[in-house]
This record gives structure tokens, sequence and C-alpha cells, in this order.
């Protein structure tokens, strides 16, 4: 499931289109981080005057005539010490914010690729949503059935791809985890051949094509099917 | 060499050929020039003087002769400026090496209006002597600091400038650090633009309490006059004549009596033995307090292995090498490596930004006990992430990297093997750490072919070592 944009036409259902990435989290990580740079921009800069000035109030109090006192000095330099803890702390974090802020912009917002209309539909343009057959990003996307109109984008139905890089580490870790399972005892689009039709319940049995998981935990290999054959699959007819 | 009277406890005439950088102490103690040189255009006695060009100092090795405690003392010189103003010029600077903070210091001071005594001893000012004076540059100026009877006394040409000063606190002045000429070292400030001359320290003597008639010849030790030959006769004795000095021949160590010990720093440890029925311990860990230089890198791990060598891991970010605590890192051939190094505190802050996306390296140096060394370099990757950790009292830096990188695949022997596990296809071994096993390289570990290594994992802090090496397929 995602969302593609149709860039060219190539004929007979073929088409070649971009798939779009899910950058909301992207944006908003880059903005984020854009703003607390700009903030820590802000406070450095003061940090950078009050070390100034306490590093001439140490030379002078050093200097002075007579000079000042330890209690004064020790005092100079606790604070002196402290603003140069958080200026060092400032500029470490706004470093890792820009180097975040590098990081998410290296992610991919959009891929090129070739792909069928399910129904080889040949009239599609705009946006569309897309099938992976296996849920995994590596499939060839297939287009949606464009067939009364089904083709179009639907938010609730075709989701967003979104990059792994473009979420947090746990959750992208818990898909991860899920991913296995969620191929094998839930997928949303699976590919096969119809062994026998029913054209009086409109419904058939269906051969699965043998798929495998991309996972392979410890070198175990996981197959998807979790029966080969599908009976009274229901049928929708275009026409 | 030789110093003028036993009370000179540092004696720099000054002199030598127009340019060189030897600074020359009678008394022996070291001195390093950073800049500040022999100069003959200028000189007081002696047709040379020294040189500082405002950006030079120089800078005499620490010694406890320039510890006064209590006691009398003279710091004297002659200093011509080549610019002057209001603005204050560091003659001397004596600074704590272990407290550069300035707790424990002592600074001559001077400016056109301005001769300045401080000092400090544990953060305790002991003196404070200020004076309005009025000198001009390109001309010469004998000044003394002189410590006579628990007071500061200061000459200007000979003339007592004001009255004596007391202690603003009692105390001894035991400091210890070196001393510092024509800078501040403590702020890097008040460079000295001019030259010094025939710069003297006594110990032990207050050489002048009242006004008096600066030295119109350098300081040198009195001239031993041999004593005639004495035409002995028998029961008759020559006279002789009086020398100004008596020359006292080196003191021998007498028999029966035992000469000083140096101490050294160095414990030689016996070797450990095995107790029978025990088994030597192969590994020793040690605190890795003590950080070496080794080959112009800044150690940061050190761990011991053995008595033949000590295993330091140093970790550089670009040119800079960085202190760590401890790395983490799977190293492959030609898929990405990743690494990751904990730098402690935050002192260096600013020099990691300063070379953000240089490349991240970690190096194994063994140290072997007759001196040689042997370095070679773990991993590299491209640093693209950082992060800062702060607890209550300590702060650290954690910095992560890809790369990709391939080496030129060898046979390697790995040995000690310690754990062994086989399964996913996979086999892994933890053996003793070694820098020459590399990805790619074919390994055998101990007496068994491993296969080809396509990846090795490191994880190294203060008291841990591990390296696993995974080959791709399973050995059994």
């Amino acid at each position: 499931m995602g969302k593609a944009t149709i860039v060219s036409n190539l004929g007979k259902g073929h088409y070649r289109i971009s798939i779009k990435y899910n950058t909301t989290v992207t944006d908003k990580i880059i903005s984020q981080c854009t703003s607390r740079m700009a903030s820590l921009d802000t406070k450095i800069t003061a940090l950078d005057s009050l070390i100034a000035a306490e590093e001439m109030k140490l030379i002078d109090a050093n200097l002075s005539s007579p000079p000042a006192d330890w209690k004064t000095i020790f005092g100079i330099k606790t604070r002196l010490n402290g603003y140069k803890r958080q200026r060092y702390a400032f500029v470490i974090e706004r470093e890792s914010s820009r180097q975040k802020i590098v990081q998410q912009q290296l992610i991919s917002r959009s891929i090129e690729t070739e792909a069928w209309c399910a129904d080889l539909t040949e009239d599609l343009s705009g946006d569309v949503g897309t099938i992976e057959p296996t849920n995994i990003r590596a499939d060839v996307p297939i287009i949606q059935p464009g067939y009364d109109d089904n083709a179009g984008y639907d938010k609730g139905r075709d989701g967003c791809l979104q990059h792994a890089m473009a979420n947090v580490p746990e959750a992208t870790f818990w898909n991860l985890a899920m991913h296995p399972g969620w191929q094998k005892y839930a997928p949303l689009y699976r590919t096969g051949s119809i062994l026998v039709l029913d054209k009086t319940t409109n419904t058939a049995s269906v051969s699965l094509h043998a798929a495998t998981s991309t996972q392979r935990p410890r070198g175990q290999v996981i197959d998807l099917n979790v029966e080969d054959i599908l009976h009274e699959v229901p049928i929708r007819y275009m026409n | 060499m030789a110093v003028d009277d036993a009370y000179s406890v540092l004696l720099m005439h000054m002199n030598g050929e127009d340019g060189s950088t030897t600074l020359t102490d009678e008394a022996g103690h070291t001195v390093t020039p950073y800049g500040a040189e022999i100069d003959t255009d200028q000189s007081k006695f002696g047709g040379a003087s020294c040189l500082f060009a405002g950006d030079d100092y120089a800078v005499i090795s620490d010694s406890n002769d320039f510890d006064f405690g209590t006691g009398d003392f003279t710091i004297d010189f002659w200093v011509r400026f080549s610019a002057l103003d209001t603005n204050s010029r560091e003659i001397m600077q004596r600074l704590d090496a272990d407290n550069p903070g300035g707790l424990n210091r002592m600074d001559l001071i001077m400016a056109s209006n301005t001769l300045q005594f401080t000092a400090y001893t544990d953060g305790t000012q002991i003196a404070s002597v200020s004076r309005s004076i009025t000198i001009s540059a390109s001309n010469w100026y004998h000044v003394a600091i002189v410590g006579y009877s628990g007071q500061f006394l200061l000459f200007l040409g000979g003339v007592k400038q004001g009255a004596s000063a007391d202690r603003v606190n009692p105390g001894s002045m035991p400091y210890s650090g070196n001393v510092y000429l024509g800078k501040n070292q403590q702020f890097g400030v008040y460079w000295l633009a001019g030259w010094i001359d025939e710069l003297r320290i006594s110990k032990g003597i207050a050489r002048w309490t009242t006004d008096f008639t600066p030295p119109t010849v350098a300081y040198n030790p009195p001239v031993l006059v041999a004593p005639p030959a004495l035409d002995a006769a028998a029961g008759l004795s020559a006279d002789v004549e009086s020398s100004t000095a008596i020359d006292v021949g080196p003191l021998e160590v007498v028999s029966v009596l035992s000469a000083i010990v140096t101490h050294s720093e160095e414990i030689v440890a016996p070797p450990l033995l095995g107790i029978s029925g025990l088994s030597v311990t192969p590994w020793v860990y040690a605190v890795p307090a003590a950080l070496s230089v080794v080959s112009g890198l800044q150690a940061s791990i050190a761990l011991f292995r053995d008595r033949n060598f000590r295993i330091t891991y140093v970790c550089t970010l670009g040119d800079l090498t960085i202190p760590i605590t401890s790395f983490q890192a799977r190293f492959k051939s030609g898929n990405p490596s990743f690494l990751s190094v904990v730098v402690p505190g935050l002192d260096y802050a600013d020099d990691i930004v300063a070379r953000a996306g240089d490349l991240l390296r970690v190096y194994m140096v063994k140290t072997y006990k007759d001196g040689n060394v042997t370095r070679e370099m773990l991993g590299e990757v491209t640093q693209d992430a950082l992060r800062l950790d702060q607890g209550a009292r300590n702060q650290s830096i954690t910095l992560d990297g890809y790369g990709t990188y391939t080496h030129e695949a060898k046979a390697v022997t790995l040995t000690s093997p310690q754990y062994k596990a086989v399964y996913g296809g996979k086999t892994r071994y933890r053996c003793a750490p070694d820098f020459t096993a590399k990805p790619g390289d074919t390994a055998t570990v101990g007496e068994e072919a491993a296969g080809v290594i396509s990846a090795i994992t490191w994880a190294i802090g203060a008291n841990s070592e591990l390296m696993e090496i995974e080959i791709a397929g399973e050995v059994v």
C-alpha cells in the first residue's frame, strides 16, 4: 500500500510512476531542528558575551591593586566554568541538530519505477494507490485496479510509505519485529492463480504464489503461505 | 658556568651570538625559549641581551630554588622596552603547572606608570605591592624586588619605591611551577616587547634594603687568586697573599658514610608466577589512568596484556586525537561499518564540532617492554551523528559514524578462543583482540580453520575488551 503519481503512460496499462514517501515526520524534524539551532545560536552568542565578560573580570581581579581576594576570584572562576560548560553543551547540541537535518535531508522523498495497473486500465493519471503484494518496498508495485475509478489514491485505504530513517528508532524496530507476522497472518494483498471458478456463487479457489519473508531471523526461512490454496474467495466482476 | 655567589640560584647574562636561541642559566636550570632570542642590537652588559618581540617568551624549568618560603630573596634584572604604554607587561610569572588557574603564582608586572609584584599561595594572597613609577621605552632600567624580614621592597634604578610593604597574609611562598619570562602564562596576555639583561634570582639574601647604585658590571664569579708557590723552608712559612675567595674542592663521599640515594619513580614488579595447582591469569587489566603518548598519538584506553606488551586504543577525528573511554564497532568489508566512540567531558566540544563529518578512526597500539611500538587502524568511518549525555557530575559526547571500505584479503591466525557460537547460518568466535584481523580475511582460530570473516565486532571499555569475528557459514 502506498501513494504514487503517474509520471507517464507506457500503454496497455503499463505506467511510469513516482512513489511518494510520507515526509511529514522528516519535515517536522527538520523544522524543529532548524528552530532549535536558531535558539541555540542565540544562547551561544549570549554565553560568549558572558564568558568574555567573566574572563575580563578575572584578569582585572588578578591585576588590580591590591588584587581581589580569593573568594572573589573563586566566584568568577566558578561562573566562568559554568558558562563554558553550558556553552560546550549547546555547541554539541547545535551540531547534533545540524547533522540530524543533514541526515533527514538525505532521505528519499520519492522514487520512480514502472508498474502495471492490476486490471490494465489504460487511462490513469494523477495520484494513484499502489499495492506491494508481500508488503515490502522491494516488491514491484502494482497500481490499484482502475475499474470504477478505484485506482485513485485513497489515504485511508492506501496509506503512504515512510522511510525507516524518518521514524524514531523504537517505532522502526517495532515495525521490523512485527513485519514477518504481519506478512504471514495479516497480509493486505497477495498474488495467486485461480484454480476453480464458481460462477454461481462468484467465488473461486486460488492457489497462492509461493512467498517467503525478506527477514530471516537466525537464518530461518519464513514461508508466508499459511495455506497454499484459498477456497471460496469472493470475486468482484468489472461488468 | 658559575654564579656570582652562593645566594644566586639563577643568573642569566643573556649573552651569545645574535639570533641564538640558547639561553643559559649559570646556575644550571633549563631555559627553553619560545621565540625569545639573543639580540646584539641592545645590551646592558656583555654585548647582548634577550629580545622579546611582543609574542615571545621563555620558560625556566620548575625548581625548588625558586621557593622562597618566608625567607629573604632578591630578584633583579635590567629591562628595556621597545614599546610601552599604560598596559601591563609581564616581566616574569611563576605559575603552578598543576593549578594553572593561578592559586599558586607570582607575578612581576610593569607598565609605563606601574611596577607591581604579587604572589599567591593556595589562593591566599601573600604579596601585593604596586608602586607608581615613570619609565619610557628605549631606556634601560634596573629593577629589583626584595623580600626582607617578611616585607617586600621594590627598587627602580636603585631607588626604593615607596615604603616597605608588609605581607598581605602571613605564610610562606611555597610555589611550584615554571618561571615564564615575557608572558603572562595564566592568561596568555601581557606580552613583553623589549629586552631583558642580567637577570638574577637570589635566595636567602636581601641584597638591598636601602637606595643603592645599580650594578655597573655583570655579575661574575669572584676571581680566584691562586696562592703563590710556597717556598717552604724548613721551619718557615711563606706569607700567602689573601684571596677574595676560598676555593673549596669537591666534597667526596667518605667511606662509611652513605651517599644520598636517588629514589626512582619506576617500580619494577616481579613477574607473576603461577602457584602450584593454580593457573596463571593470562590477562591482567589495570585501571587506565595513565595516559601515555604513543607515536604522537594521545592514548585513551590502556589495557595491559601479560608482561610483554601493553595495548592502547586510540581514536582520531580528522587530524585530532581525542580521548575516549569506550568504543563499539562493527566492521565489515564492502558493506557499511559502524563505529561509536564515547569522549569524556566537554573539553573537546569545539574541536569536535570543527571536524564534524571528518573520518573517525580507532587504532590499536602495542607497546612492548623494549620500547618498540606497533599500531594498526582497526577501522574508519565518516562521522555523521553525535550526542551529548549529561549526568549529575559528568558529561560525555558520543560520536557515531558509518563507512564502507574494503581490505585486501589475507590469512590470519587468531589465538585464545574463548567462545564459539553457531546459529543463524553464521559462526562467531571471541578471541584475543588482534589488530591484524580484518573483514574479508580467512581466519584460523586456534587449531580450527574457521573461514572468511564477514564482520568483526569490537566492544572496548576501561575494564573490558572484546573482539568477536563472524564467519559467514556454519563451522562445525
